[in-house]
């Protein structure tokens, strides 16, 4: 559930949207893999 | 702080009632205006009753109306939450308006908090006047937000035993279908996810009055919205609307499990208030 939390702040600050195959425990195990999940997201939007 | 008048009401609506709480200055202090809460969604609205009722009472000591009102389906107004349909919440926030332009003889402002924000931009639509707008923290996308509020279904799911897992496209497939869910324990109809799912933050000067808008600061002292309320605030202001802005150093107390009080919401919306006296 705290992954979930995260994932809300990250949506709602940044103003993407996360879909459930994008939800990776990879993505999430540092704090420099979700600076770049964050980056590619930011690209894509 | 000075003396306030409360009153509860039950206001008859075609299928039942709605609760009607208004908050509002004695008659020895001057009015300065009028505000119409339009509360959260499910338990962010629970979450966020004492910080709303302490912050209605504060504007009434200083010579505001607040009301609050339970939309259809939702706290002491008729009906289940599985009832509640976008388009009753819209109506319901019609009725609640004309009632306390009349009591209060002023337009009343729109103050919606989190998806309470929507429903007000989309009220904006049918009210007869321009109402202004004091959004606190507010959704920007009901995609996203739906899907949010989908994925506590989902995670729940994971978590439970032996449950069967499910994914948020198939939650929104069984409500397209026009089936309504259980999510969190609030029976959710397509009725009302559906057009939730369509509520954009979008907004035509044409429709709103002055917008003032406090975000959570996302560190102490920070001064800057987030890169998602930036670009809705720049969406606004080149379509001519006014904005101003506070950050605030608080808790986001729609969602924190302990209760919070919301002081620092309630110490930037005077500050910005002040902005709506001539």
């Amino acid at each position: 559930m705290a992954v979930v939390s995260v994932i809300t702040s990250l949506e709602e600050r940044f103003g993407f949207q996360v879909e459930d195959d994008e939800i990776d425990g990879a993505s999430f195990s540092t704090v420099g893999a979700l600076v770049r999940f964050v980056e590619r997201k930011l690209k894509g939007s | 702080m000075r003396k306030i008048i409360t009153e509860a009401v039950f206001h008859p609506m075609g299928d039942g009632q709605r609760f009607f709480i208004l908050h509002r200055p004695s008659n020895s202090t001057p009015a300065r205006g009028a505000l119409l809460h339009i509360h959260a969604f499910a338990e962010e609205m629970n979450k966020s009753r004492r910080a709303v009722s302490l912050a209605a009472r504060l504007l009434a000591a200083r010579g505001w109306w607040v009301l609050q009102h339970d939309l259809l389906g939702c706290g002491d107004s008729s009906g289940d939450f599985g009832d509640a349909t976008w388009s009753a919440w819209i109506q319901d926030i019609d009725i609640a308006f004309h009632w306390l332009a009349k009591r209060s003889g002023s337009t009343p402002t729109l103050w919606g908090l989190r998806t309470g924000c929507l429903l007000a931009i989309q009220a904006t639509e049918i009210l007869a006047c321009k109402p202004n707008l004091l959004l606190w923290q507010p959704v920007i996308s009901g995609r996203t937000f739906l899907q949010q509020f989908l994925r506590l279904k989902v995670a729940g799911k994971v978590l439970s035993e032996g449950g069967q897992s499910v994914s948020t496209k198939e939650l929104l497939q069984t409500l397209r279908s026009g089936s309504s869910l259980n999510v969190a324990g609030y029976q959710l109809s397509a009725d009302l996810a559906l057009p939730l799912e369509q509520a954009e933050a979008h907004l035509a000067a044409s429709r709103a009055g002055k917008i003032l808008l406090c975000e959570l600061a996302m560190a102490p002292g920070a001064k800057g919205l987030s890169p998602s309320l930036t670009r809705m605030a720049d969406e606004w202001r080149d379509g001519g609307c006014s904005i101003s802005w506070e950050c605030v150093s608080d808790l986001p107390f729609w969602q924190t499990q302990e209760i919070a009080e919301g002081q620092g919401f309630r110490t930037s919306t005077l500050q910005l208030l002040d902005q709506l006296i001539e």
